[in-house]
């Protein structure tokens, strides 16, 4: 026992490693990344911990998990309380800043007013065409075969060719290069060699390419127009670009695949639900509203930047947290029968995108995406379900998603 | 029914999605009402559903004081 264990009724009821200033009753050995691993679902490794009180949990140097959606929503709309400076408990290991992600106000507000217009509903909806033909082409490729690895063959391919394609204008054919990056990141974050090593590659990459399209501007495209913007009257540097592209990067790539592998993995088990989505599928936008609750897989870090009495949790400036969206979107106090996936909610006030002035910038691209995916998969593969003989594996950490999901189901004839 | 965005608004959009006719979202990429914000009660159900869905809690709407 070390000086800094809680004294609480003497040295006698204090776990080992539980913090001075945690309450002995409130300390949990939660793994983010095993215990959902290991989990029937990703989920319940979060979900065994609803209706507790926010609590601590001694892994990968501490922190509070936040257990419903109250205290979620208070977390996020508090930025003066809960800074943003860390966004993941280490293992992205990016030595600058996130643009504008990692950045608190007043910093962050004119960074996000510089990227705003580049994701409103009207430029996603404009790209539906180009993403309904990518999706197309990559359904097309497996149709005829009556199964598919969906992760594998479309969800971890066709959210990353239209952001490749269409918003950073990288070449599709280094794919493979770039999903290894982000997974190394992103995904599998246990190896911090693995996440270094791929972090500068990306840097590395991102240099250059700022660099190439600072002295040759593309047409219609972002980081082109970044490097062409003001803020405060003077121009943005490559440097703040290429902060800027690196968020974009991790936040482009992997979302939308944990979205329709989670989505697709419990409609797979819900024929119900999926015959609906086939047959009437002008209830699709509505139904991924409530999808994206019920899947919601960001489980992003805030640190708290004073000591505070936080719904129960007697926090110390310096403390990182962990807002789980997951436990936010199955919080019956927030939505009637939360665990019941229903097409027909009223209210879809789902936190799967954030709220606050982080709220997810790729939101409305997400949504089209997901739209088009949805039309198109539900034309092709009418009847899908699990396939009884392959394993699905799941991974945990900041972003929870799926990295094999088998299916079967009757060719189109 | 005269209907507002506070500066809660953080561009989610789903008023959009669920009431087009009521709101669309402004160059800058935060949401807005069409017109002077006085409709009609037969849209009530409609921006009462965009209402419900914000998940700011960012839009107003109020019963107009007959004149």
């Amino acid at each position: 026992m070390t000086v800094e264990q809680s004294s609480a009724g003497g040295s006698l009821g204090a776990p080992p490693g539980c913090p001075a200033h945690v309450p002995p009753e409130q300390f949990r050995h939660f793994d983010y990344i095993r215990d959902i691993e290991t989990a029937t679902t990703p989920y319940d490794g979060y979900l065994q911990y609803r209706g507790e009180k926010p609590f601590w949990s001694d892994v990968d140097g501490g922190f509070w998990v936040l257990t419903d959606a109250a205290q979620v929503r208070d977390c996020f709309l508090d930025p003066e309380t809960f800074s943003n400076r860390n966004i993941g408990l280490g293992y992205t290991a990016f030595p600058r800043t996130m643009i504008p992600d990692q950045l608190d106000p007043p910093e962050h507000t004119k960074y996000r007013k510089l990227l705003l217009p580049y994701f409103p509903p009207t430029a996603a909806r404009a790209l539906e065409d180009d993403i309904r033909a990518i999706a197309r082409a990559e359904i097309a490729a497996w149709a005829g075969r009556g199964k598919v690895e969906f992760v594998g063959q479309f969800a971890g391919r066709f959210p990353q060719i239209v952001f490749l394609q269409h918003l950073l204008h990288f070449p599709v054919e280094e794919m493979e290069t770039f999903l290894q990056w982000e997974h190394d990141m992103v995904r599998h974050p246990r190896d911090p060699e693995d996440a270094k090593r791929s972090m500068f590659a990306l840097l590395d990459y991102l240099t250059n390419v700022v660099a190439e399209r600072a002295a040759h501007p593309i047409e219609n495209d972002m980081i082109s127009g970044l490097l062409q913007s003001e803020i405060e009257g003077r121009p943005v540097t490559q440097d703040e670009v290429i902060d800027m592209s690196f968020l974009l990067f991790l936040a482009g790539l992997d979302t939308v695949t944990s979205a329709l592998s989670m989505s697709f993995y419990f409609m797979a088990q819900q024929p119900k639900l999926r015959d609906r989505l086939v047959n009437e599928p002008e209830v699709i936008a509505e139904a991924i509203e409530e999808l994206l609750r019920y899947v919601s897989f960001v489980n992003t870090i805030r640190t708290a930047n004073r000591d505070i009495d936080f719904h129960g949790a007697p926090m110390r400036a310096g403390d990182r947290v962990l807002p789980s969206s997951v436990l936010a979107a199955r919080d019956p106090n927030e939505h009637d029968q939360p665990d019941q996936i229903d097409f027909d909610r009223r209210a879809k006030r789902s936190l799967a995108f954030g709220v606050g002035i982080h709220r997810c910038l790729g939101s409305h691209l997400a949504r089209v995406e997901l739209e088009v995916a949805f039309h198109e998969l539900h034309q092709v593969m009418r009847d899908y379900r699990l396939d009884p003989s392959r394993d699905i594996l799941f991974h945990g950490a900041g972003i929870l998603g799926c990295d094999q999901l088998p299916l079967l189901f009757t060719p189109p004839g | 029914m005269r209907v507002s965005i506070s500066d809660k608004c953080q561009g989610h959009a789903r008023c959009l999605a669920l009431a087009p006719e009521v709101f669309y979202i402004d160059d800058g990429g935060y949401g807005a009402v069409h017109g002077d914000g006085e409709f009609p009660d037969d849209k009530s159900e409609l921006i009462q559903k965009a209402l419900m869905n914000c998940p700011e809690n960012a839009i107003r709407a109020r019963r107009s004081v007959a004149s």
